[in-house]
């Protein structure tokens, strides 16, 4: 079973975001709780890059940012072809790259089920 | 607080150069002091803008070595490290130095060597200013981060691939005036987007940016001398005044932002930089924006207050932002095509408002410009400078 | 010819010519890319001399080895070689060469660009990779790179298959290939430019002028003056 992707909550403020902080965007708040993320989410904005840099041997990577229900965003792969903005995506967290031989794990998007 | 004023500013050649990043720094000084008769040992600092000389040339204390090229001891010197806001950032710290009357006489460097590492490593080194957590690991770049940034600004308010082709043939043109430009090369809107050859001319870099929208990858340095303006006149019959100096950020995640079509930071630290020179866009008369990639130069002239937020293409379209326009923007070039650099370019942007504001810019020259304005814009928008310079 | 040099010169396959195209790039100004003639090797020569002492991204061993491949076809050392010109406003903008190692099989040898900034060297290599499978209908052509940049361009542009069995006559290095499929596959994206090209603007390649060295030197080295 893959682990679930992050999400930090805010303690004080509810704002959550898919990344570690040491204090909140919000509120400077410094304690967080353990969130869940809904499974499916909305394409904010996509590109496909084609100079990519060192480390990748592509020709080219598709990346976007989501919006999950509640606020929260992520930046991820998206997998597929013919997404565009407000596309709904599957989200999974999941070995993207890796790193002397260690997965690095990383948001992906796939085509809604 | 004391006024202050620029009595020389220069730049070397934005180009591919073989020379070592500490040369080419000092190239750059020295071009800046060429501008000016000045006995040299009344410089009291000597403040360094520079982004990448540990990633890319393995070198540090960069500051201590340009003094040591110049023999300027026992001038202070300091680095200044603002991602690609550096340039600005440095000027910014001379500024406060004399403002405050502690110094009265400072120059300004700022330079980098990028062509040093190949174009994947220096797309890479770029990258390093994305979160490394949030952003980095995905492959991004920051024509990528343009790119997300693009396709919402175009669709937000119907902004086609011809105005971003309008920019770059615009700035391409521009630079063909300056001699120090990086790009000396026409372009037209046919061969870079209406003919069929044009998916080779002018590839997607990171949809729906194009080659062509992005800058080039520069070596290059760019200097200026900052003296308290009750003092200017001593050196130069023509000191150009720092009016406003104005600074926000934002967050370092990009997609955190409420908006992220919202450039909060432009409009911030512009509204802070007019503020202080008692002026108001509708006064400027030539500027020198951060147009890194061509989204970012419609994306500022509205976020800085030149234009309503969705008019900044229409402006464009109507040729109001050409040599000779209403506002004239980038009339060096800009990044696109004077280069580059990323810890020269907000100095260069001062260096080309300064020649400006003299009558010194040659073919390129703004008629009747008195008032001039600069925008640097570090990271993808986090941290944002704003300079209005006034004719003396 | 006597014996002896009958024997020193290798046997030259017959092949289809490469039909010039116009190739408009970004500044709005035509490129025509057509083939060389031996006759026009001396000039090409000279455009090249000066970089074989230029070490910046491997111009001195790519100019030297597209020096000697174009003396030994001039002087009938190599065998099936070509080279492509590109000639914009009357002046060499680049040239590419090749050869072919068989009937089926074609061997890319080197591209060098000498304007920068439009695309030129992209241009060229794409009509290079043209001519071996359009017109020379090989099956795959043999690539290999002296240069990173040249390596990471071409192998991810074309993505190239490996030849793990097929050391390549530029240094023994292992080979690359384009084959047919990867060629028809991203032709839409790398292959560009108009036929028929008219007389008159062929006639404006002919006698084409080269770079001032010194200038070319400086361009592609970044030295400064």
């Amino acid at each position: 079973m893959q682990p679930a992707p992050p999400a930090y909550k805010c303690s004080n403020c509810g704002r959550t975001t898919t990344y570690a902080r040491l204090r909140c965007l919000n509120c400077r708040g410094e304690t967080f709780e353990a969130a869940a993320l809904p499974d499916t989410a909305t394409l904010l904005t996509l590109t496909e890059i084609h100079q990519l840099p060192v480390g990748f041997d592509e020709r080219f990577l598709r990346v976007g940012i989501v919006e999950f229900a509640g606020g929260a965003r992520a930046m991820g792969w998206v997998t597929f072809e013919g997404a565009e903005t407000g596309t709904q995506v599957e989200v999974r967290w999941e070995p993207i790259r890796d790193s002397d031989g260690e997965p690095v794990y990383g948001f992906a998007f796939y085509p809604e089920a | 607080m004391r006024d202050v004023a620029i009595i020389a500013a220069g730049q070397t050649k934005f180009a591919r150069t073989e020379w070592p990043l500490i040369d080419l720094l000092v190239e750059g000084a020295r071009t800046a002091l060429a501008d000016v008769e000045i006995d040299e040992s009344i410089i009291q600092a000597v403040v360094v803008a520079n982004m990448g000389a540990g990633i890319l040339n393995h070198q540090s204390g960069v500051a201590s070595a340009v003094v040591d090229g110049l023999g300027l001891f026992p001038a202070h010197a300091e680095l200044v490290e603002n991602g690609p806001a550096s340039g600005a950032s440095a000027v910014k710290m001379a500024f406060l130095g004399i403002a405050a009357g502690y110094y009265d006489v400072v120059l300004v460097i700022g330079g980098e060597k990028m062509r040093a590492v190949n174009g994947w490593e220096s797309t890479d080194f770029v990258a390093t200013l994305t979160h490394p957590f949030a952003e980095y690991i995905y492959g991004v770049t920051l024509p990528s981060m343009a790119g997300l940034f693009a396709r919402l600004y175009m669709e937000k308010y119907g902004i086609t691939p011809e105005h971003l082709a309008m920019v770059a043939i615009k700035n391409h043109n521009n630079a063909m005036f300056n001699p120090e430009a990086h790009v000396q090369q026409r372009i037209t809107m046919e061969g870079i987007l209406h003919r069929p050859e044009a998916v080779v001319n002018n590839p997607i870099v990171a949809d729906p940016l194009r080659m062509f929208d992005c800058c080039p990858v520069s070596d290059g340095a760019a200097g200026l001398v900052l003296c308290a303006a009750e003092r200017a006149g001593q050196f130069t019959d023509k000191p150009v005044l720092i009016a406003g100096v104005g600074q926000a950020t934002d967050t370092h995640v990009v997609h955190e932002r409420e908006d992220p079509t919202d450039l909060k930071a432009v409009t911030l630290a512009s509204e802070q930089a007019f503020k202080m020179a008692r002026v108001g866009p509708d006064q400027v008369d030539v500027a020198e924006l951060h147009d890194a990639f061509t989204i970012l130069e419609i994306a500022e002239s509205e976020h800085a207050g030149f234009f309503p937020k969705g008019e900044g293409h229409k402006a464009l379209e109507r040729g109001e932002t050409q040599i000779g326009g209403k506002l004239p923007i980038n009339p060096s070039g800009g990044l696109k095509a004077r280069g580059h650099p990323v810890g020269a370019t907000g100095i260069a942007q001062l260096v080309e408002i300064t020649k400006q504001l003299r009558g010194d810019a040659g073919q390129r020259q703004v008629k009747k410009a008195k008032t001039g304005f600069t925008l640097n814009f570090g990271g993808f928008g986090n941290n944002v400078l704003a300079f209005v310079l006034k004719k003396t | 010819m006597n014996e002896l040099e009958a024997t020193l010169r290798p046997k030259e396959t017959e092949q289809p010519p490469y039909p010039p195209k116009r190739v408009v790039l970004a500044s709005g100004e035509s490129m025509i890319v057509r083939q060389a003639t031996r006759q026009e090797v001396p000039k090409l020569l000279e455009v090249l001399e000066p970089l074989i002492w230029v070490e910046r991204d491997y111009y001195d061993i790519v100019g030297a080895r597209m020096f000697s491949e174009l003396l030994g076809w001039k002087r009938f050392r190599v065998k099936d070689e070509y080279c492509l010109v590109g000639v914009m406003n009357g002046m060499l903008v680049g040239l590419v060469n090749g050869r072919s190692l068989s009937r089926n099989i074609g061997i890319s040898l080197h591209t060098m660009a000498f304007h920068r900034g439009l695309r030129v060297g992209a241009h060229l290599f794409a009509a290079k990779m043209e001519y071996h499978i359009e017109y020379l209908n090989q099956r795959e052509i043999y690539v290999v790179a002296e240069s990173p940049i040249g390596f990471r361009r071409w192998m991810i542009e074309y993505a190239l298959e490996e030849r793990r069995h097929v050391a390549h006559e530029l240094g023994g290095v292992m080979s690359y290939a384009l084959t047919r499929d990867l060629y028809f596959a991203s032709k839409d994206r790398l292959v560009v430019g108009e036929r028929p090209v008219s007389e008159e603007m062929l006639a404006s390649t002919l006698d084409f002028e080269i770079p001032d060295p010194d200038l070319l030197v400086t361009q592609v080295s970044g030295r400064a003056k």
